[in-house]
């Protein structure tokens, strides 16, 4: 390809990119603002193994002695916060293809409208997860920055990788319903659409999300984030072992961090 | 290298010289390949991954069939569909290649769309038996079921598929599928999905995607298929997908790391896209007989390709920005046969800028029973005259699950200087679905689908 057609190329893909386009650019902007939020959070401790935990503890930091003693308390404001945060981080910008296919599906004057009202399902639904697990732990009395927990979740996440099922998921992922371009039935559809990329994020990437349900330090983040990010790109690459390998980093993330925090 | 030949050129031609006569070596392996492949199938017994079931059950399966991951894989209404078949065929053509021991074999292909063509099926496949070292036995190549009748020859037209020269275009069929990626692309929809529904007839095997892979005609169908996407990559301006803006990097990425699984769950045979994309790599290692254009489409389908070309902007969109399409209206739960009047959203305000194109979506199509095909009708106002803009078919579309229902574009953009001329306000669209006329199927009035959304998208300049 020559030079002319290559730049001619990029001027063509620029006019390719239509307005509704925006709607994903805001979505990927929110969730750096989110890692921005998540990531500053964590400088203070230090070293980069800090942990990060939500609510029951007074600050976003590492796990201290009398830290780890307590157990995930889901209900408090800073947990839904740091939760949340985390959720934009990660999984919006999973979502931003979706939201702007939802864009591109409506009416101008109703883009925002179900664009947004996409988004929010699926924040809602992953805020509703979180909530039952960390219920779950905080009934199970289980401590704050847990290794155990999160090490069985990421092992789940391990396990998960080489299914043929999950495989088969991951190649469907694109795949959505009709969107109507407004009006009650286009708030209905877009919270479908919500619903169902919702579904099978939770079922590709929801063991991955639950193990950080109690807390976790930013390696295991990043890591965790990177796996799921590059499955998206890659999604027909059949058993890739980058996502497993970035698994693995966040298991030896937790281990370290555990043993740093103790 | 293997040739993969044109059963056309292999076939003895008449049915009696079948029944009784020496069959071309190409096709008397192809018999014993799945003969040996039928002879793994026991009843009662799992199928191995090497036998005729597995293999038929990777492209689908039906309802009463047990999944397996390894089964119900086909890429249909979707960018993949051409590399996953082809990779599909190479792995099935090893099998048969393996239980013969005749490593020179290659998978013939049917060109139904060679104007010598008598558009009906080898005679080797039609024949219930065949005759082996002097002993009548039975035809492995048999189906049951199949129509009878010669394809229709506007259904194995090839100039719409090899005119586009976009492998992929963004909401418009490219010829190999679009974006976003669940609709089909041009070679899908024709010649491909008309001739499953032409051999399937009623009752055939070829009718769906879940048995399609039954009938022994369905891989020499492919053949073709995949022929025709290298006649296509062997055209001046072809744009692949990788090379295509329409394309985003993330795409890019899903297509160049895709890889394709078969057989045996445990070890599957694996394909890469590299594998798949490059004929000459040892995994494909074939080329077709040839991939010559049909002598009377050829001057057509050029120049149609550098229209096309010359209106994205020289050949690569340099020149012309190209405008997004808008869903202008949209309407829900449509039946074939029912005339629905849409109200374009604040109208197209057709005295300033007119739409350039015109664009109809029909989502979430759904059936239990189909017609083999339909038309789409637009007109100006209810009893104004009917303009068919469209027509596509419906392979695939019975007993459809509800997460993989079919979608389907239908590019209208050739009637809206009849409707501008017929005083079209822009304030209302009337379309139609209709089954399409002339086929065996065409007056049942059992037969119906259920569009769940029709939207009309327009481009402006």
């Amino acid at each position: 390809m020559s030079t002319r057609q290559a730049s001619a190329l990029t001027v063509r893909a620029e006019r390719f990119a239509p307005r509704a386009h925006r709607a994903g650019q805001v979505v990927r902007t929110g969730a750096v603002l989110a890692w921005i939020a998540l990531l500053g959070m964590s400088l203070p401790m230090g070293a980069g193994m800090a942990t990060h935990v939500h609510g029951s503890l007074p600050s976003a930091g590492a796990v201290t002695d009398a830290a780890a003693a307590a157990s995930v308390e889901a209900s408090t404001p800073g947990w839904v916060g740091g939760w949340l945060l985390m959720t934009a981080a990660m999984m919006w910008p999973l979502m931003a293809p979706t939201v702007d296919r939802v864009a591109q599906a409506a009416y101008p004057r109703w883009r925002i409208a179900l664009a947004a009202t996409t988004l929010a399902t699926a924040t809602a639904l992953w805020l509703a997860l979180g909530l039952v697990a960390a219920l779950a732990a905080q009934i199970g009395s289980v401590p704050v920055g847990s290794v155990w927990w999160q090490l069985a979740f990421l092992g789940v996440a391990a396990l998960a990788w080489g299914s043929a099922r999950r495989s088969r998921l991951l190649a469907k992922c694109a795949k959505l319903p009709p969107i109507a371009p407004g009006g009650a039935r286009g708030l209905k559809t877009a919270v479908r659409v919500g619903l169902v990329s919702w579904k099978r994020c939770a079922l590709l990437c929801g063991p991955l999300m639950i193990a950080m349900v109690v807390g976790h330090n930013p390696v295991v983040l990043v890591a965790a984030s990177a796996s799921v990010w590059w499955e998206a790109w890659h999604p027909r690459a059949w058993r890739d072992r980058v996502p497993l390998a970035l698994i693995l980093v966040a298991c030896l993330g937790t281990i370290a961090g555990g043993v740093l925090a103790s | 290298m293997r040739i993969r030949k044109d059963v056309g050129g292999l076939t003895l031609g008449d049915e009696a010289a079948a029944r009784t006569g020496s069959w071309d070596p190409v096709l008397d392996v192809y018999a014993r390949g799945v003969q040996a492949m039928k002879d793994l199938d026991r009843p009662g017994r799992r199928p191995k991954p090497k036998s005729w079931k597995w293999a038929a059950n990777t492209h689908g399966i039906d309802a009463a069939t047990s999944p397996r991951p390894a089964w119900g894989q086909c890429q249909h209404q979707a960018l993949f569909f051409l590399p996953w078949h082809r990779a599909y065929l190479a792995w099935f053509e090893g099998t048969i290649r393996e239980l013969t021991g005749e490593d020179d074999w290659a998978l013939p292909y049917w060109d139904y769309s060679d104007p010598a063509s008598a558009r009906r099926l080898p005679v080797e496949f039609t024949v219930s038996t065949r005759t082996v070292d002097g002993q009548v036995v039975a035809n492995p190549l048999f189906a049951q079921n199949r129509s009878p009748d010669p394809i229709p020859a506007a259904d194995v037209d090839l100039r719409p598929a090899l005119s586009q020269p976009n492998f992929v275009l963004p909401m418009e069929y490219g010829f190999g599928g679009v974006v976003p990626d669940q609709y089909p692309g041009v070679a899908e929809q024709l010649p491909h999905n008309y001739i499953h529904v032409d051999i399937g007839g009623n009752a055939g095997e070829m009718r769906s995607p879940a048995t399609a892979g039954r009938d022994p005609i369905f891989w020499l169908h492919h053949s073709n298929i995949d022929r025709i996407w290298e006649m296509w990559r062997a055209l001046d301006g072809s744009i692949e997908l990788t090379d295509s803006t329409a394309a985003t990097g993330a795409l890019k990425s899903q297509w160049r790391s895709a890889s394709f699984t078969f057989g045996d769950e445990r070890r599957p045979a694996t394909y890469s896209m590299d594998d798949v994309e490059d004929l000459t790599t040892p995994r494909m290692d074939y080329r077709y007989e040839s991939i010559e254009l049909p002598g009377g489409i050829a001057a057509e389908v050029v120049a149609e390709r550098e229209r096309v070309l010359a209106a994205q902007g020289g050949g690569l969109g340099l020149d012309e920005a190209i405008p997004a399409w808008t869903p202008v209206a949209a309407t829900f739960d449509v039946a074939s046969g029912e005339e629905r009047d849409l109200q374009l959203e604040g109208g197209l305000g057709l005295d300033g800028a007119p739409p350039t194109r015109l664009m109809l979506e029909l989502a979430g199509t759904t059936a239990t029973d189909p017609h083999d095909a339909y038309v789409v009708e637009v007109r100006i106002a209810p009893g104004a005259e009917p303009h068919v803009v469209g027509r596509f078919s419906t392979f695939g579309l019975a007993g459809t699950p509800d997460d993989e229902v079919r979608n389907y574009l239908v590019d209208a953009t050739s009637a809206l200087p009849a409707l501008l001329d017929e005083g079209w306000s822009g304030a209302e669209l009337v379309v139609k679905v209709v089954p399409e006329g002339g086929r065996a199927d065409s007056e049942d009035e059992s037969k119906a689908i259920l569009i769940n959304q029709v939207t009309i998208y327009t481009q402006t300049s």
